[in-house]
């Protein structure tokens, strides 16, 4: 009998769950994957060509992490990526932006002041060419 | 701005309200929800563990559903799916979706109920 067990935990922890959500799904997959395999086997199914068919169930596994809440992975950078488009308020998105940049300063503070001076030179070159705007 | 395809949403949906209905008599493991699913539609509707899963335990944290590890003698503990009384609520609410979409789709294609 294959050990159900060790291969799902094989297949989930490169998805990096935290310790209770993988250790849950890790015992229920398990268990799924060995009622599926002793189910194929008493259909009359071969010993591995069950093992195949049934090993095949966990071929999309990375599904697991997109399915899975964000609670349940382990975060890896920012709680706010670049971009976000979230519906919110208007002021959500102020303080987002503003974080963002907050954090981006702190990267790069050079490429956060050219971009700055950037813009100031563009807001005076815009003044002085159309000044009627 | 991103969007989601209209036919994911309807999977989604009706993959809940498959899972939620099966769930409206009695609770049950992961397992019987998905061989339930497979032998009553023939073999046509089958989930894998990789979207079974997931799908169960985002139920339970929206509130709809409530899992609990139950050893019973003679077997090994599973972790049994119920219905709360919010998945009863919005089980209803999808069994109106779906059955005010079919009529939708039935007036506009001309086909007659039974």
């Amino acid at each position: 009998m294959p050990d159900w067990h060790n291969l799902a935990q094989e297949r989930l922890r490169p998805l990096g769950l935290r310790a209770p959500a993988e250790l849950d799904l890790t015992v229920e997959i398990a268990q799924h994957l060995e009622g599926h395999y002793q189910e194929l086997l008493s259909g009359g199914v071969a010993e591995d060509e069950a093992y195949e068919r049934t090993l095949a169930e966990l071929d999309d596994v990375y599904r697991l992490r997109a399915g899975s809440e964000r609670s349940d992975v382990m975060p890896k950078r920012d709680a706010v990526p670049a971009g976000d488009t979230k519906p919110g308020n208007l002021m959500d998105g102020f303080w987002r932006d503003l974080r963002y940049g907050g954090r981006t300063l702190r990267k790069s503070p050079l490429f956060a002041l050219a971009a700055t001076c950037g813009q100031v030179n563009a807001a005076m070159l815009l003044k002085h060419f159309c000044p009627s705007r | 701005m991103k969007t989601t395809p209209p036919d994911h949403e309807w999977k989604k949906g009706s993959a809940e309200l498959l899972v939620l209905s099966l769930l409206e008599d009695r609770p049950r493991h992961g397992y019987d929800i998905s061989k339930l699913i497979r032998v009553r539609s023939g073999g046509a509707l089958q989930f894998h563990v990789t979207s079974l899963y997931p799908l169960l335990h985002r139920l339970e944290k929206e509130g709809w559903l409530e899992a609990r590890w139950v050893e019973k003698s003679h077997e090994r503990r599973r972790r049994y799916y119920s219905l709360t009384p919010q998945g009863r609520k919005a089980l209803r609410s999808k069994q109106k979706s779906w059955r005010d979409f079919v009529a939708l789709v039935g007036r506009i294609a001309g086909i007659e109920h039974a």
